[in-house]
């Protein structure tokens, strides 16, 4: 639960916004007016906004007025109420996470979880920080979280690839096939069925998922993709392959 | 040195990747090899931000990860709150129902009628003398919502053992020791609450029996 023990309008630093000192980066017109408007506001309506968990009604607080707020209250020597706020950011993030962690299917449930107990630390570490470099998390709150999250998963998927073990069928060099009759020819995908895809992605591994998504997402050939990823153009079409009959396999249990 | 440079380096990176994450968002963003072609040094990344966009943005989710979000609930909530008392950010333990109420500007009697209770409960809750197992949860929450506070913090308080009133001490007298009432069922409470009309006892009972 968010606590707000003093009115957010109570003495501040100042009574304007406290600008950002990169000149390259600007506040969203929006957020820029929900920080005015939460800036007048009483604790208790404060309090109100923040309870409000749907993102599409109007007094929704966006995580980078969020964001704002809890450097304005660290700053200002209000840090309980600074705490408050970056519980409640925690909270926001876990289903962005949680999915997306789903998608690096080599990490253990451990391995997730360390990941995620990285992601936050340093989370709330930028999130205190009056540092220019961690003043993005204002302006775009997801594309931070989104960068950081990258960052340890990649860090945890070199641990987990050092440990995992191919299953059966898996194992990719070496193995021929009639590429062509499995696997969409690329732009075959429609719109719609790359949406369906873009959910299922998260159960290839991340060669796999590579590879599918320069494919029919960003239209290379083959050989471009080989060439980029710095393997043969047979693990290609066999990385292609692999992700194909997995989506295969999900795509007929989805329609169970 | 080196350490400067591999700061500048993640810099980089990391400033690159906002610039394409907010070019992805474009109406007509720029092919990944024109990203490529523009930053060879960066190649890689590209590939690996281009590999893990679809996890992070698809909004087609019909799988459940209730339980995944669960377990990472627990970790978010034990490192922000290490990282609360870390950095002075902790919320510090409620110590007594009247203090915290006269830190909002209230009296008892107002904590009393907010919560719809007569102010003897609230005196017996301040003392924890209701047992804990029997206190509706519609009471601990309208608690921490008239004295602004969390619903662990109001827990954590009620679940304690019993204490002295204030001013037990200086009031003693006699020759045995002070000593704490025997805790009492919310029900036999308010059952027994004096300046509380029958409706609102009803109302409390039918709660407890519902």
């Amino acid at each position: 639960m968010i606590q707000m023990q003093t009115n957010p309008s109570e003495p501040s630093a100042s009574d304007s916004i406290r600008p950002l000192t990169s000149g390259k980066r600007y506040r969203e017109p929006s957020v820029v007016k929900q920080i005015e408007a939460l800036r007048r506001c009483s604790r208790v309506e404060f309090r109100r906004r923040l309870e409000i968990r749907e993102h599409t009604h109007a007094g929704f607080v966006s995580e980078e007025a969020l964001v704002y707020f809890v450097r304005e209250f660290h700053l200002s020597g209000r840090s309980v109420e600074a705490g408050d706020l970056i519980e409640l950011l925690e909270e926001r993030c876990r289903k962005r996470v949680a999915r997306t962690l789903t998608g690096w299917s080599q990490l253990s449930q451990t391995q997730r979880e360390d990941c995620y107990n990285d992601l936050i630390s340093q989370m709330f570490v930028a999130l205190i920080s009056t540092e220019t470099k961690d003043e993005f998390w204002e302006v775009r709150f997801w594309h931070c979280l989104d960068w950081k999250l990258s960052n340890v998963a990649q860090k945890y998927h070199s641990i987990a690839q050092n440990e995992f073990v191919p299953e059966n069928g898996v194992n990719e060099e070496g193995r021929s096939f009639d590429f062509m009759s499995n696997v969409a020819a690329p732009g075959g995908l429609s719109p719609e069925q790359r949406a369906l895809v873009q959910e299922a992605l998260r159960i290839l591994t991340v060669d796999q998922r590579t590879v599918f998504i320069l494919f029919h997402y960003e239209q290379w050939t083959q050989e471009e993709i080989a060439q980029h990823v710095k393997v043969t153009d047979r693990t290609v079409r066999n990385r292609l392959e692999s992700a194909e009959k997995r989506l295969a396999s999900w795509r007929a249990d989805e329609l169970q | 040195m080196t350490t400067t440079r591999d700061e500048n380096l993640s810099l980089e990176r990391e400033t690159l990747y906002m610039e394409w994450r907010q070019d992805r968002e474009e109406a007509a963003p720029r092919s990944l090899k024109y990203w490529i072609s523009e930053y060879p040094s960066f190649a890689e990344d590209f590939l690996t931000w281009a590999s893990e966009l679809p996890l992070m943005t698809t909004t087609l989710y019909r799988i459940d990860t209730t339980a995944e979000e669960d377990r990472l609930g627990k970790v978010g909530r034990s490192v922000v709150a290490e990282m609360r008392a870390r950095y002075g950010m902790a919320r510090p333990a409620l110590t007594s129902l009247t203090e915290a109420a006269r830190e909002r500007n209230l009296r008892l009697r107002d904590v009393a009628e907010r919560v719809g209770i007569g102010v003897p409960i609230v005196s017996k809750l301040e003392q924890r003398l209701l047992k804990f197992a029997t206190l509706p949860e519609t009471l601990i929450q309208r608690l921490a919502e008239t004295l602004d506070l969390g619903l662990d913090a109001v827990r954590d308080y009620l679940r304690q053992p019993p204490t002295l009133a204030a001013g037990a001490a200086y009031q003693y007298t006699g020759k045995a020791a002070p000593s704490v009432t025997d805790q009492q069922d919310f029900a036999e409470a308010i059952r027994s609450c004096p300046g509380m009309s029958d409706a609102d006892k009803q109302v409390w009972l039918a709660n407890l029996n519902a």
